[in-house]
């Protein structure tokens, strides 16, 4: 039976009627359409749906819709400003080419925001400790991790 | 080359700005009206018979669109290099990913329900998971039909004389290497969108990685299925990964069609992980005999490989890959005498595809451990005994390579440099060092009858191109090296350039994203285009300039003469004249290249590829000789690219295959127990993560390559070819035990430790 | 999505527990990392799910010199693993949360909820036990305590009975001289432990064993003490040849089972290693 729940999503409020075993993933790409967070396993295993709740990176597979009421979602469209500037953790990731196929890149950059958000200056091991539960099968995530330390470092 | 503007700058690759915002659409975005969602039944057993098969209650269920089962294809129907796979399976079934039945329905938890209420009685058969078993007399035979469970592919190449060359050897070591089923762990899984319009013709949304091939193989289908002379589109979403995974065509996606043609509407086939993981063809395993000799001074004089490959229940480009085998076998260091043979093998497992590599990483394994056996028996140091055999520029290899630049002794050289060899190694402490040597194709690779790609470029009123190329991206990124290509040819931003390679209906004919072929062919076919567009340019620009078209030059979008710089015209004006004049045109040029390299001939001999690309990586460990623990202390990766088109993409492909090699290496293998896949989940299946990255560098050599695009090599596949035995060797080198068996676990190296315990008390 | 279930979600404890003892076929959920994978293959299907999550009076981190420590049981691993008071304390609990998963999970899946799960394979139970740690549970009926080392019964199985809930995690105060050690072997850095030691060591005056604690994880059904190791350390001073023969009667004592990714006799060894090291290691904490 379907529920209201209002929350916040990337910066608007959002009331919407949800079923409950629907997943925060289920929700935001198959009936909200923000299909930029991504399904790479569905258990908490590879990140790629990861997004940032009330400022923590959560994997939106193994997370109930209805427990986002009142609370606020960020997902990777929410990252860009209005205007379409990118976030300087998007312009590191495009520069430092740590981009190949992409599949993991929104989950690994919330991952990498949620770090940021709370670490002025992170290490090379929170970066990574940061990101170990996001997979990437490309990259080998040196670019990956190196486009992290270049916002750190930046800023 | 001096004076260039675009290649060899560290270009982003084109498509991130989408990819980092969630914009890009890939196959599993991508919705269409009124689209039905298709899903599996797979078999319940590896081998059984199906006694009954009963989908009325899936079909009661509302929401059900239709049902698939083998009788809804002719029984003839076969997909795969050896036409031994039928799409939907019927009569008996060869192992757990085969296909009974399918449904398309209105969502996609109607149809998984849908597949809960059908019935299937099977009679269960004695299965065969182990290749071995499966070429014994009287093993039970998968394909009856074929009267023997191994392939009807008898490889087998032969140069020079072995046994004259082993009696004539110093020394000789001889062992057995075996290697694990490890598959790709594309991010996004697989999956496509069949649509039919109401003549009957097929458009495939779909992330393959051989457009053309794959078109092919649906116009074959449609003609099977009672659809004669149907044209079939295939439009390629963003693909998240491929590998190799995507170089065939699978049963999915003709189950799609089946369904899309049942249903007249458009239906979605999506993979889910656990599918990706049982459903798709992974890398097989091999077990490879190999001996090895050598003369006094370390000069290898032959090598002899028997290798047994478990095929798995179907034939995929898994059976294939001897032939890519065949190259370091023969090829990598200067070797007179070669013998190999290789045998596929039916069993009830899963079954076989290319994985980055094709077969290499196998072979490589075996022949870079068997050396440094070599080496120790010679008493020669690994790293001199490489040197000493390293391959140069002009050889021609037994196999009939034709070696042109090659930049294999510096690769060595740097390895060496940088991990502070002649300190570190044989110095105990449970530290070692390793290394290990690649050949790899760099100019295309003649497995075809054609090795071409197509390129046609068309210039707009502003001077900007559309760059139509038949080549894909599978996240390597061919479309940025393209586009620098052309920009750097045509003397225009990049940012002008637009490259369009998801589409048959408007991208030529192309071969596929295999081989590490992508820089080089396409790289070439773009080449060529964009010269013959210049050349059309300037002509134009000449009458209007009054100038001979050879002293007319493009720079930054504007023409000019190179004699008289004030005479100069924006390359948009000039183009803009030619359309609005009477009797104008419209410039476009096509160009389809195709290397001058070879198939095999009868005795698998031929230059396979135009130029074959060389490294070598060196590795530093430290065990845990408590725990079996190995500690990537550092790693380097060297490798010759002919020349670096875009070195921040080139450094990506070497990470990234550096870290999937350390994968197969340490840790990775699908762990089938009697046919049924144990770990096919990304907890049990252990893919490295950001926290299992080691100290690492790429290094990149340039030999300029004759007949590359400005001097470019391939290098898809070659960053993980050399890593497994380069570790296995460093640990030897470390502990003194030698690990034939990848993966290379703690509990194999403490067994290996306790038994050199045993042996020298 | 999951099968189908009707979704409860008290705001308070009391709500909670009346509507646990009201409906039969309920699965609590506490951050659900592990219950809503198990749920969506499909394993379980509960008619109802009661997400306890929102329980704000159970999400709480209480340190007193005298009391101890306290964790609610909806306290995050997170939670846990960025509190000062306990990265003070008891620097084992945050050097174990630390390598709990992935920081996505950390960051919703809780103490409490972990521990009802009852993994073997889990970390935070054996290090617990280490500090010897009690766990309240608690129904409509009332409230208990109980030894957490008391609270495994089986794989997959509490000492919770129908009705109840876990509470709280209560560790007792850090005593003087005391020092504790955990590490898992894993496959891989950020990966499940194949198996897991946690020890701790208290010393008396003299340096020698005051008490000591050896428990280990992934090594049977539960969470396992290693008594006799225990008893052997009590009265001696430190010798890396005593940690070694704890080492060996843990891997004599143990009860591992082999699995896909390890024997029984490669867990065996690795668990007489880990605890060897991590006696040592607790012991050199004690003694600084």
């Amino acid at each position: 039976m379907k529920q209201e729940i209002v929350f916040n999503l990337n910066g608007e409020a959002v009331r919407v009627e949800v079923e409950p075993e629907w997943t925060l993933l289920h929700f935001l790409r198959e009936v909200y359409g923000l299909t930029g967070t991504k399904e790479g396993c569905g258990y908490g295993e590879c990140g790629a749906c990861t997004v940032i709740i009330d400022g923590k990176a959560i994997n939106s597979c193994l997370y109930p819709v209805l427990e986002v009421a009142g609370k606020s979602v960020t997902t990777i469209e929410g990252l860009a400003s209005k205007d379409g500037e990118l976030h300087p953790l998007q312009k590191a990731f495009v520069e430092q080419g740590a981009v190949q196929c992409g599949f993991c890149i929104p989950g690994m950059i919330m991952s990498a925001k949620a770090l940021l958000d709370e670490k002025e200056q992170p290490s090379e091991d929170d970066i990574k400790d940061s990101i170990a539960g996001n997979l990437c099968r490309c990259t080998g995530y040196v670019k990956i991790i190196d486009a992290i330390k270049t916002v750190a470092g930046g800023r | 080359m001096d004076g260039l503007q675009i290649i060899g700058k560290r270009i982003p690759k084109r498509d991130a700005p989408q990819k980092v915002t969630g914009s890009a659409v890939y196959i599993q975005d991508l919705k269409i009206p009124g689209m039905l969602y298709g899903k599996i039944l797979y078999s319940k057993y590896p081998h059984a018979r199906i006694l009954k098969l009963d989908t009325s209650k899936a079909e009661k269920l509302p929401g059900v669109r239709a049902v698939v089962t083998a009788t809804d294809i002719p029984a003839t129907f076969r997909i795969g290099v050896m036409k031994d796979n039928p799409p939907l399976k019927t009569g008996k079934v060869l192992s757990t990913r085969d296909e009974i039945v399918a449904i398309a329905a209105t969502t996609p938890e109607i149809a998984e329900e849908a597949l809960s209420l059908i019935d299937v009685e099977y009679e269960e058969l004695p299965g065969i998971f182990d290749p071995l078993e499966a070429m014994k007399e009287g093993a039970p035979l998968i394909h009856e039909e074929m009267k023997s469970n191994v392939l009807k592919m008898p490889w087998k190449l032969v140069c020079g004389d072995v046994e004259a060359a082993k009696k004539e050897s110093a020394f000789i070591v001889e062992d057995t290497f075996s290697t694990p089923w490890v598959t790709h762990c594309c991010l996004g899984t697989s999956g496509c969108i069949a649509q039919f319009d109401t003549n009957n013709n097929l458009t495939m949304y779909s992330n393959t990685q051989i457009p053309s091939l794959a078109q092919n193989d649906y116009i074959d289908a449609l003609a099977a299925f009672g659809l004669k002379n149907k044209r079939v589109r295939i439009v390629q979403s963003v693909i998240g990964g491929g590998f190799g995974s995507k170089l065939d065509t699978y049963a999915y996606e003709y189950i799609a069609i089946l369904l899309a043609r049942k249903t007249r509407k458009p239906v979605k086939i999506i993979f889910s992980r656990e599918e990706e993981f049982f459903a798709t063809s992974p890398r097989q395993c091999t077990i490879t005999k190999i001996s090895h000799g050598c003369d006094k001074e370390g000069k290898l004089t032959f090598r002899e490989i028997d290798m047994i490959l478990d095929n798995g229940a179907y034939t995929s480009w898994g059976a294939t890959t001897p032939s890519v085998m065949m190259m370091p076998i023969s090829s990598l260091y200067k070797v007179p005498n070669i013998k190999y043979v290789a045998k596929c093998v039916y069993t009830n497992n899963t079954y076989s595809q290319a994985m980055r590599g094709y077969g290499n990483p196998q072979a490589t394994f075996a022949i870079e451990s068997s050396l440094d056996q070599l080496a120790e028996k010679a008493g020669i140091d690994p790293y001199e005994l490489r040197l000493k055999n390293a391959n140069e520029p002009g050889e021609i290899t037994p196999q009939h390579f034709k070696i042109t630049s090659c930049g294999m002794k510096e690769c060595i050289d740097e390895v060496v440099k940088r991990l502070n060899w002649k300190e570190k190694k044989g110095k105990g402490g449970n530290r070692g060092v390793g290394m290990a040597s690649l050949i790899h194709v760099g100019g295309g690779a003649r497995v075809y009858k054609s090795d071409g790609c197509g390129t046609i470029i068309k210039m707009d009123d502003f001077g900007k191109v559309d760059v139509f190329t038949g080549s894909t991206d599978i996240g390597q990124g061919s479309e940025t090296i393209i586009a620098q290509i052309v920009a750097e040819v045509l003397g225009i931003s990049i940012d002008d350039v637009n490259v369009v390679n998801n589409d048959t209906d408007v991208c030529p004919w192309d071969v596929g994203a295999h081989a590490s072929r992508t820089t080089f062919v396409a790289g070439n076919s773009a080449l060529g285009a964009a010269k013959k567009i210049k050349a059309q340019i300037l002509e134009v620009a000449a009458k209007l300039l009054e100038e001979d078209p050879a002293s007319l030059d493009i720079k930054n979008g504007v023409v000019f003469s190179t004699k008289n710089n004030e005479k100069n015209t924006p390359l948009g004006k000039a183009l803009r004249k030619l359309h609005y004049t009477a009797g104008g045109k419209m410039l476009m040029a096509e160009y389809f290249y195709d290397p001058a390299n070879e198939n095999f001939d009868k005795e698998f001999k031929g230059n396979l590829s135009v130029s074959y690309a060389y490294g070598a990586h060196g590795v530093e460990v430290e065990v845990d000789k408590e725990t079996g623990q190995v500690k990537i202390l550092n790693y380097i990766a060297a490798h010759d690219v002919g020349k670096a088109i875009n070195p921040l993409l080139l450094e990506g492909q070497i990470y990234g295959g550096g870290l999937q090699g350390i994968g197969y290496a340490l840790g990775e293998k699908m762990i089938y127990e009697k046919g049924r896949l144990m770990n096919g989940n990304f907890l049990d299946y252990k893919m490295p993560t950001a926290k299992d990255v080691p100290p690492v560098q790429a290094v990149i050599i340039e030999s300029d390559e004759q007949d590359g695009p400005f001097g470019a090599k391939g290098i898809g596949e070659p960053g993980l070819v050399p890593t497994a035995p380069a570790i296995a060797n460093a640990i030897y080198d470390a502990v003194g035990v030698r690990i034939k068996d990848l993966p290379i676990t703690p509990e194999k190296i403490l067994k290996a430790l306790k038994e050199k315990e045993g042996s020298t008390k | 999505m999951i099968n189908d279930f009707n979704y409860l979600k008290p705001d308070t404890l009391k709500e909670a527990l009346a509507m646990y003892a009201e409906h039969d076929d309920c699965k609590v959920i506490c951050g659900g990392q592990s219950l809503l994978i198990v749920m969506r293959q499909g394993m379980i299907s509960p008619e109802y799910l009661l997400d306890i999550k929102h329980v704000t009076e159970l999400d709480y981190i209480k340190f007193d010199k005298k009391d101890g420590l306290r964790i609610g049981a909806t306290t995050t691993h997170r939670e846990i693993e960025k509190f000062n008071v306990i990265k003070k304390n008891y620097p084992v609990l945050v050097s174990m949360e630390n390598k709990l998963a992935s920081i996505q999970v950390r960051n919703w899946g809780t103490i409490g909820g972990n521990l009802a799960h009852a993994d073997p394979a889990g970390d935070p139970a054996p290090v617990l036990i280490a500090l010897k740690a009690n766990i309240r549970v608690g129904g409509a009926e009332g409230d208990r305590t109980i030894l957490l080392e008391d609270f495994f019964v089986n794989y997959f199985e509490t000492a919770l009975n129908k009705g109840e809930l876990v509470l709280e995690v209560h560790v007792p105060p850090p005593e003087p001289k005391m020092g504790a050690a955990y590490q898992k072997f894993n496959l891989l850095e950020s990966d499940m432990g194949i198996v897991a030691a946690a020890a701790s060591v208290t010393l008396n005056d003299k340096g020698k064993c005051k008490d000591a604690r050896i428990v280990l994880g992934n090594a049977g059904a539960t969470p396992k003490r290693i008594k006799r190791a225990e008893e052997l350390l009590i009265g001696k001073a430190y010798d890396e040849n005593l940690f070694a023969e704890a080492g060996k009667i843990a891997s004599e004592d143990c009860e591992p089972v082999a699995d896909i990714h390890a024997s029984e006799e490669h867990r065996r060894h690795l668990l007489g290693v880990l605890t060897k090291r991590m006696l040592k290691k607790a012991w050199e904490k004690a003694r600084s």
